[in-house]
This record gives structure tokens, C-alpha cells and sequence, in this order.
């Protein structure tokens, strides 16, 4: 059984130029201990996404399943527990952290609010949990503007592990971060992942980090799901036509190989009522009549998925 | 991991020992700023003054003696006698506490209010932010004088109604500067970060909200003791506010006003003193924002 189950999500905003299609249709699955990532460039819902499976925001509509309990419209205690459970690392380690409060202040506030522990207990845990990401005990009453981002990131990360949760949403944890910052904190995020069998849902623009560190990964585009598959799967064969175009712009270290580039044509079309059809269309080299009716995703080969109608014609499949 | 879960755990403590006090920092920066001495020496000296002078004066505030009545500033009587004889010295430095307990309980007022409504209607938003609003643009359509005029009037005059209407008066400006200033911080992550981790929302507004965005108001506090202890000597002024025989600066003022061709003095001091408590305010006030705002840190 997934631990963590989406399906049909869809979240709207009403907006006076009218509905804000953010995230239109959504449904995947994430099992146990494992990472799903999230690709596809700004503004296409992927934060939004994250946001309302952790009820920072609520769905408009659709199903939310976590650990086979359907949690789709939790109130009162029940979301306070759904809520120890699952956590969010966010962005911006610059504007995650209360200024006004030291680290320590930061890292305890979870646990002290969760009512778990004793005071003495309380501040054993802490510990444990700023040695754990990797802060250092010296820096327990130091604000967080006197830390550089990657030690900022590390708080925010220990903030979120304070209750053990199951499911963590990284909303691009680490586009913020100088390289080899980088690089460190997704080795913290799949050690812990290691250790505590945490299921991570990854966002992210950068498809080498996704690559990294991902189990499956989920293409969106304007809201909707385009693909999804297991890393090796779609590193290997896109299906898409717009994870194929997404794809040819990974850098790449080999000099000699020749890649062609796909350079898309057009705009992103408005999220505001879109018209029904492939959202990708207009931008799309194969688009046809066809391409106006209401995509499905179909399981194209065994684990991949693919919303394109006409996704056996492009890729010669039978 | 044990479980004494108590629920609902009233007192939460996630403070640890501090390093640095922040109003200790504040405090030192303040102490460099050679304005925000000099407002603080001034207003050290007249609250001073006003607990000493009429403790070792032969005189007190309401004793007449007609046989010295109007007499310029001279050895017995350093700010000269009133035109019932009463000591102006004593007068002003007694008035002192009247007029600078206005200004620091209805500020007091003020704030309270203005914090409770400001951080509420900016951190709902929505229909509750326009309703708090509106009411306060109502409030806000007369002139604030004139405000405090009307409730004075309505409320009627003395010491404690006097604070009443000052304080009601000077509340919507604190609420709108709070709520704009909560608005911004409310969309900042950690904002965010405080609801996954199961903060509710009074905590949150206390905790994370409220300390983000009070410094600005720190500084407005300041500078309102100044305004409302204006306030206070306008209404007494013009024969609202603090009565006779209490010497408020400002009824010594309105008082002065008929000899003000022959005997100066009698505008002169009160006026004086209403001038160095204001500036000195001021002074402090602009200290305080250069301390406070890290962009203007040296």
C-alpha cells in the first residue's frame, strides 16, 4: 500500500480575471521510504501541489490518501496528528527561519508544542536532532541571520525531523544553496532517508539534483501531470514531448556526443480557465486535431505514464 | 520516546538561556546617538524636578497669597507667582506629572488597542480586515483634534476621562501601522513553517507575527507620549481636559494667556516645558528607529 496517495487533485484559485487552474488533475502514488521528484519549470503548480498535500493550503477538489486514511478534508485534532506526520522544507532557507528567534528556540519549538516530551527530555531531543542534521552545538543561541544558507537549511530540515514524520515535501530545498552546499544537504536529506525510511516528495527545476536523488519522477506541465516513471525510465526514454524538449536541456559532460536541442516555440498559455485539450499543444511539434480533446494518462509501458494522445505515433511504439 | 503528552500544556517554554539581551544591544546603540541622550537627560531632569521641586518647595500648587500675586521671576519665586500669588515653579513642576502621565497612559491605551485590532484585521484579512478598517477610516475622518475633543465632551472632563479620549484617539494610526506591517510578515515562510509544526493560530500571532513586526511601532510609541501629552495640554487648552486648580501644562497655558502682554513668563515656562518634554520625545523616537532598523546600523 503507497504510503502517500493523490488522486484527481485538483486546487484552484479564484482570481478576478478568473480560475487559476494551479493544479488540475493530479494522481500519483508514493510508497514507503522512498523519493518522488517533481519537475517542470516555475509557475506550472508544483509548489501548490506540495502545499495542499501537507493541507498548508486545501484542495478545491480530489482525494488526499496518507498511510491508507483518507485525509482529504481533516479537521481539529485529526489534522493536528496528520500534521505530526508529515513536514515541509521549504525554499528560501532566508525567510523559513523566525529572525527573532535563536536556532535553539527554532528547533525545540516542535517538540515542546507536540506535548511529547519533558523538560529534560526536551532538551536531549534537541540536541540530538541539531547533531543529527549537522549544526553545531555552538550556534544553539545564534539568530539565523548570523548562519550561512546551507547551516540554515540544515535548521529548517531539523525542524522538520523533530516528530519523525513519515512524509516530507521538499519545496526546492536546495536552489538556494551555493553548489557544494548543495550537494551536502541532499546527502543529509537521503542519509536521513536511509535511517528513518522518510518518503520525500522532491520539487524541483534542477533535473540533475532530481536525478540524484529520486526514486520516480513526476513531469508537470501547467498544472497537469505530462509523465511520470522511475528515474531510469525517463532519464533513459521520454515519452513526452515536453520532457523530451525539458530533457535536451540538462548540460551534459561528454564534449563529444551531439545532442539536439529542442527549443520550444511560444508561450506558456494562461493558467487562468484554460480550454480542455493538451495543455502542452500550442507549444507542441506533433500537435493535431486530436490534441484538443481531453488528455488521459495512460500507461504507455509498465510503470510509465504518459499523457500525450499521441504518444505511440511519436515514439514508434506498437 | 515517553508519553506524557498533557494536553493542551498552558505554558509552553522553548526558551532557552539567552546570550546578548536584544534591548541591551538596542539599548547601547540608542546611547550613542548624541540626540537621544540629551532627550533622555531632559526628560530624566523633569521627571525629576517634578518629584523633588514640590517636596522641598515652601509652596504648593494651590496655596494664594494675594499680596504676591504677578511678581516676576525672582529668588523666592524663580518662574515668579500667578495672579492669585501661587508659585509658577511649583505649578509647572507639578503639572509635569499630569501632563506626562496622559501621555504615557493613553499611549498606553493606544497601543493596546491599536496592537489588538491592527494584528487581528492584518493577519485574517479578508472580511475582517475591511470591517476593522472602515471603522477605523470613520474614526479617522475628523481630525484627530477634534476627536478628542468630541469624546471629551461626551465623556466629560478629568484626569481619567482626559486619557480615555486621548488614548481612544490615538489608536486607529497604531492599528494601521501594525496591520501593514503584520500583512507583510504573514506571507513569509516561517509563517507557514509555524502551522506544520501545529502552532495555533494565538501562538502564532504571538510568537512569530507580532515580534517581526512591532519594532517600527517601538519607535511611533515614543513619539505618541509626545503627541498625546500635546493632546492633553490642547484639551486643557481650550477648557476640556484636566480642570482647574490642577495645574496641567496646558490650562497653566490658557491660564497665561490674559497676562501674556505684561507677565511673559507665566506662557513662557509651561509653554517651556510642553516644548523640551515634546522635542525630548522626539529625540528619543529617532534614536530608537536608527537603533532599530539594521539598514540604518553603522
Amino acid at each position: 500500500m503507497a504510503l502517500v496517495e493523490v488522486k484527481n487533485l485538483k486546487k484552484y484559485f479564484d482570481t478576478p480575471r478568473g480560475m487559476v487552474h494551479a493544479v488540475d488533475d493530479v494522481s500519483f502514488k508514493i510508497e514507503a521510504g522512498t523519493t518522488m521528484g517533481v519537475v517542470g519549470e516555475s509557475g506550472c503548480g508544483k509548489s501548490t501541489l506540495g502545499r495542499t498535500m501537507i493541507h498548508l493550503i486545501e484542495s478545491s477538489d480530489g482525494q488526499l490518501l496518507f498511510d491508507g486514511k483518507d485525509v482529504t478534508s481533516v479537521k481539529g485534532s485529526e489534522l493536528r496528528q496528520f500534521r505530526e506526520q508529515v513536514q515541509f522544507i521549504f525554499q528560501d532557507p532566508f525567510s523559513s527561519l523566525n529572525p527573532r528567534k535563536t536556532i535553539w528556540e527554532t528547533v525545540v519549538e516542535p517538540l515542546a508544542l507536540s506535548g511529547r516530551f519533558k523538560k529534560d527530555e526536551l532538551e536531549k531531543e534537541a540536541n540530538r536532532l541539531m547533531d543529527l542534521v549537522g549544526v553545531e552545538q555552538r550556534l544553539r543561541l545564534s539568530y539565523p541571520h548570523e548562519l550561512d544558507g546551507g547551516r540554515r537549511q540544515r535548521v529548517g530540515i531539523a525542524r522538520a525531523l523533530a516528530l519523525n514524520p513519515k512524509f516530507i515535501v521538499c519545496d526546492e530545498p536546495v536552489s538556494a544553496l551555493d553548489v557544494s552546499i548543495q550537494a551536502q544537504v541532499l546527502n543529509l536529506l537521503m542519509d536521513l532517508q536511509d535511517e528513518y525510511g522518510i518518503a520525500y516528495m522532491f520539487i524541483t527545476h534542477n533535473l540533475s539534483v532530481v536525478r540524484h536523488i529520486s526514486d520516480n519522477i513526476c513531469v508537470m506541465y501547467l498544472g497537469q501531470l505530462v509523465e511520470q516513471a522511475s528515474v531510469e525510465a525517463l532519464f533513459a526514454n521520454q515519452l513526452h514531448p515536453y520532457t523530451k524538449a525539458l530533457m535536451s536541456a540538462v548540460p551534459t559532460v561528454n564534449i563529444h556526443k551531439k545532442r539536439e536541442r529542442i527549443v520550444l516555440k511560444g508561450e506558456l498559455m494562461s493558467p487562468i480557465n484554460p480550454k480542455p485539450g493538451c495543455r502542452f499543444a500550442p507549444r507542441c511539434a506533433y500537435a493535431t486535431e486530436a490534441c484538443r480533446q481531453p488528455q488521459t494518462l495512460q500507461e504507455v509501458e509498465p510503470g510509465h505514464f504518459v499523457s500525450c494522445c499521441r504518444v505511440k505515433e511519436i515514439n514508434n511504439l506498437p | 520516546m515517553s508519553k506524557n503528552v498533557k494536553e493542551n500544556a498552558a505554558v509552553i517554554d522553548t526558551s532557552a538561556p539567552k546570550r546578548e539581551n536584544q534591548i541591551l544591544a538596542t539599548a547601547k546603540i540608542v546611547l550613542k546617538n548624541p540626540g537621544s541622550v540629551a532627550g533622555i537627560i531632559m526628560i530624566a531632569l523633569i521627571i525629576i524636578a517634578c518629584v523633588v521641586v514640590p517636596l522641598v518647595s515652601p509652596y504648593t500648587y494651590s496655596q494664594i497669597d494675594p499680596s504676591h500675586a504677578l511678581q516676576a521671576p525672582s529668588l523666592a519665586h524663580p518662574f515668579g507667582t500667578d495672579q492669585y500669588g501661587r508659585d509658577v515653579l511649583v505649578r509647572v513642576t507639578y503639572g509635569a506629572r499630569y501632563t506626562l502621565s496622559i501621555g504615557v497612559f493613553s499611549t498606553l491605551i493606544s497601543v493596546v488597542l491599536g496592537v489588538l485590532v491592527g494584528a487581528i484585521a492584518g493577519f485574517f484579512g479578508g472580511w475582517i480586515d475591511n470591517l476593522f478598517m472602515r471603522v477605523l477610516d470613520v474614526i479617522q475622518a475628523f481630525p484627530q483634534l477634534l476627536m478628542a475633543i468630541t469624546l471629551s465632551a461626551v465623556f466629560g472632563t478629568g484626569f481619567d476621562k482626559t486619557i480615555i479620549a486621548i488614548g481612544i484617539t490615538g489608536f486607529p494610526a497604531v492599528a494601521r501601522m501594525l496591520r501593514a506591517n503584520i500583512l507583510t510578515v504573514r506571507r513569509q515562510e516561517y509563517i507557514e513553517a509555524a502551522v506544520t509544526i501545529n502552532c495555533n493560530t494565538p501562538r502564532i500571532i504571538m510568537q512569530h507575527a507580532l515580534p517581526n513586526a512591532v519594532s517600527p511601532l517601538i519607535v511611533q510609541i515614543a513619539m505618541d507620549i509626545a503627541r498625546a501629552g500635546m493632546t492633553a495640554a490642547a484639551l486643557s487648552f481650550i477648557g476640556l481636559g484636566v480642570q482647574e486648580p490642577t495645574p496641567e501644562w496646558g490650562a497653566l497655558l490658557s491660564a497665561g494667556r490674559s497676562f501674556i502682554r505684561d507677565y511673559s513668563y507665566l506662557c513662557l515656562f509651561p509653554g517651556l516645558a510642553i516644548m523640551l518634554t515634546t522635542l525630548s520625545f522626539n529625540l528619543i523616537g529617532d534614536g530608537l528607529r536608527d537603533a532599530l532598523d539594521p539598514k540604518l546600523r553603522r
